[in-house]
C-alpha cells in the first residue's frame, strides 16, 4: 500500500461508480421492464437499459447529473494500527481526485455556492466532497464512492418528527406522502429505492434513511423481523400507487424499500425518507495492508458475509 | 403510440398539430439552459448572446462537457426537472416565441397559458438518466455562451439528430398528459396503498393544533 495505489483506487471508484449502476439495480430494472404491461412504462425502462449499456461500454457518466461527490469510509478499530497514517492521506486524495476528474471533463461541475451560485468548476467547496467516516469494531477498511443526483436529493428527501400517539401508522403515512410528493411527474426519477430512517436524533435519522437507500442492495431485509415486515409492507404498498416509471403510470414505483432504525427520545421520534434513483452509482474497495480489493457494494451495516 | 419526427426550427403549425401522449424525436438546432440562463434572460433582461430563431427549442439541460482538441463535445446529457423554471418559462416562451421545451416532468399553469397563446409544447423525457444515449444524438456543439456560469449552466447551441424519445405532456391546446395520470394515482392508487397499510383516515396526533 502506498499513496499512489490509494490515489488509483479512489480514481477507479469514482469512474466506475459514475459510469455504471450496481448489478442488483440493473437486474431489478430488467425484471421491471419484463413485468410492465403498458407501452409507456416499458419504453421508459427500455431507454434506461439501453443507456446503461452505452455508458458502461464507453465509461461515460450514466446521467448528466453526475451528482454530489459523496464518500462513505468505514474503518475497523482493528486496522487502526496500520491505517492511522493513511487517514489524512485518503481524506486529501478524495478531494484532489474529485477536482482532477472534474477538470478532465469526466464529471460535471455540479457543486456550487448556495448563496451566490458561484461555480468553482471542480465539485470541491465548503463541505464538499462529503465524506462520512464511521468507525466500528471490525478489522476492515472499506471505502465507497456513492455520487448522488439532485432529482432525489432536491425533490425527494424529507423528514418529520412524530409523536408516539402517531405510532407506526405515522411512519407509514409519512413515507407514502413523501413518495407521492417526490414521484408525481417523475421528479425523483422513479422507480426508486426508498430509504427510511426511524428514530435517533434528527441528523442520525436522516443519515440512516440515506444510507438505507444508497448502500443496501435490493432484496436485502433488515435482521430485525419487525423492521423487515415494515419494509415488505411499504414496498408492496408503494407499488400499489401505480405511479410507475417517471410518474407516467405503471407497476414499478419502488425497486425496494429499506428501513433503518435507532433508539430515540421518549418524547417523540423523527422519521426521514431518502430516495435513490435508478442511477444507483456505488463502487467499493476494501483496503488492507497487503493490497486493495474492489467490489460493488459496501458492507456498511455489516450484515453481509463477504 | 403515435410517433413523430420533428425538424427544427419548428413552425406554429408543426406544434399545434401535436397532441398530449404523442411520442416525438427532434432534429436540428436546440439551445440548452437551466437556472443561470433564465436568471440572465429574464431577471436581468439581458439580450440573448445569440440568435435563437433558428434554434426555437429549449432543452432543460446541464450536460457533462469536455474540450477535445480545442472543440467542445457533449460527454453525457439528460434533461433536468422543468418545473424548477416555471417562474421564468412563460416570459421566455413569449419573448423568444419558443415552440418547444424539453425537460423532465412537466410545467405549471403559467407555461400552459403561454404555450396556448404562442403555440408551444412541453416534451417530457422518457427514461431515467439517458446520459450516453442522448450524447450519441448530439452531432455537434455549434456555440457556447455564458461559460462564466460553468459548463453545466452555460447556453449551448447543439445540433441534434433524432433526439428522443420524448412524450408531449403539455400541448398547445391546453391539454395536460398528467391531468388524467394524477387523477388515477391520487383517486385510485394512493387510497389502495393506504388501505393495504391500514392507514385510511390516519391523522397526525398534533394535526392543525400543532
Amino acid at each position: 500500500l502506498d499513496e499512489n495505489s490509494i490515489r488509483e483506487a479512489v480514481r477507479r471508484l469514482y469512474l466506475t461508480a459514475s459510469s455504471t449502476v450496481t448489478s442488483d439495480v440493473r437486474t431489478s430494472l430488467r425484471r421491471a421492464y419484463e413485468e410492465e404491461e403498458n407501452e409507456v412504462a416499458k419504453t421508459n425502462l427500455k431507454v434506461v437499459l439501453d443507456n446503461l449499456d452505452i455508458c458502461e461500454k464507453k465509461t461515460i457518466p450514466v446521467c448528466s447529473d453526475t451528482g454530489y461527490p459523496v464518500w462513505y469510509i468505514r474503518v475497523g478499530e482493528g486496522s487502526l494500527k496500520w491505517f492511522c497514517e493513511w487517514i489524512p492521506v485518503l481524506r486529501k486524495i478524495i478531494t484532489e481526485e474529485t477536482k482532477a476528474i472534474t477538470l478532465e471533463g469526466k464529471l460535471r461541475p455540479t457543486v456550487i455556492d448556495p448563496i451566490d451560485r458561484a461555480n468553482p468548476g471542480t465539485n470541491v467547496g465548503e463541505g464538499m466532497p462529503f465524506q462520512r467516516w464511521k468507525f466500528d469494531d471490525s478489522g476492515e477498511v472499506e471505502i465507497t464512492c456513492a455520487p448522488k443526483g439532485g432529482g432525489t436529493e432536491i425533490f425527494g428527501s424529507s423528514s418529520k418528527v412524530l409523536l408516539y400517539a402517531d405510532g407506526l401508522g405515522g411512519v407509514k403515512n409519512f413515507v407514502l406522502e413523501s413518495v407521492t410528493q417526490a414521484d408525481l411527474h417523475g421528479k425523483a426519477c422513479p422507480p426508486n429505492i426508498v430509504g427510511v430512517g426511524i428514530g435517533g436524533t434528527f441528523d442520525l435519522c436522516a443519515e440512516l434513511a440515506k444510507e438505507a437507500a444508497v448502500l443496501r442492495p435490493i432484496g436485502s431485509r433488515h435482521p430485525d423481523p419487525r423492521i423487515a415486515k415494515l419494509e415488505q409492507e411499504l414496498f408492496e404498498a408503494i407499488n400499489l400507487t401505480g405511479i410507475g416509471p417517471l410518474g407516467m403510470l405503471g407497476r414499478t414505483t419502488a425497486l425496494d424499500v429499506h428501513v433503518e432504525f435507532a433508539y430515540s427520545h421518549l418524547a417523540g421520534f423523527p422519521v426521514a425518507v431518502a430516495f435513490q434513483c435508478p442511477a444507483a452509482r456505488v463502487s467499493t474497495a476494501l483496503i488492507a495492508e497487503g493490497g486493495i480489493q474492489f467490489k460493488e457494494r459496501p458492507n456498511w451495516f455489516r450484515r453481509m458475509k463477504d | 403510440l403515435t410517433t413523430v419526427s420533428l425538424r427544427i426550427p419548428l413552425s406554429e403549425q408543426d406544434v399545434r398539430r401535436l397532441r398530449v401522449g404523442d411520442i416525438a424525436y427532434i432534429t436540428g438546432r436546440v439551445f440548452s439552459g437551466r437556472t443561470g440562463v433564465h436568471m440572465r434572460l429574464i431577471e436581468k433582461s439581458l439580450p440573448s448572446p445569440t440568435d435563437l430563431s433558428e434554434a426555437n427549442v429549449m432543452w432543460h439541460l446541464g450536460p457533462v462537457m469536455k474540450k477535445d482538441g480545442g472543440k467542445w463535445v457533449v460527454v453525457s446529457a439528460g434533461a433536468t426537472t422543468s418545473i424548477r423554471f416555471e417562474k421564468w418559462a412563460p416570459q421566455l416562451i413569449r419573448r423568444f416565441r419558443l415552440r418547444a421545451m424539453i425537460g423532465k416532468g412537466t410545467m405549471g399553469s403559467g407555461t400552459r397559458q403561454a404555450c396556448q397563446e404562442v403555440g408551444c409544447v412541453h416534451l417530457g423525457k422518457m427514461g431515467m438518466m439517458t446520459g450516453g444515449a442522448y450524447a450519441e444524438r448530439v452531432e455537434k456543439v455549434l456555440e457556447g455562451h455564458w461559460l462564466d456560469m460553468g459548463t453545466s449552466e452555460a447556453l449551448w447551441i447543439l445540433l441534434v439528430r433524432e433526439l428522443g424519445p420524448f412524450v408531449v405532456d403539455m400541448d398547445a391546446e391546453g391539454n395536460l398528459m398528467y391531468d388524467g395520470i394524477d387523477k388515477r394515482i391520487l383517486n385510485e392508487g394512493v387510497p389502495r396503498a393506504r388501505r393495504t397499510l391500514g392507514i385510511e383516515g390516519f391523522r397526525y396526533a398534533l394535526g392543525e393544533e400543532g
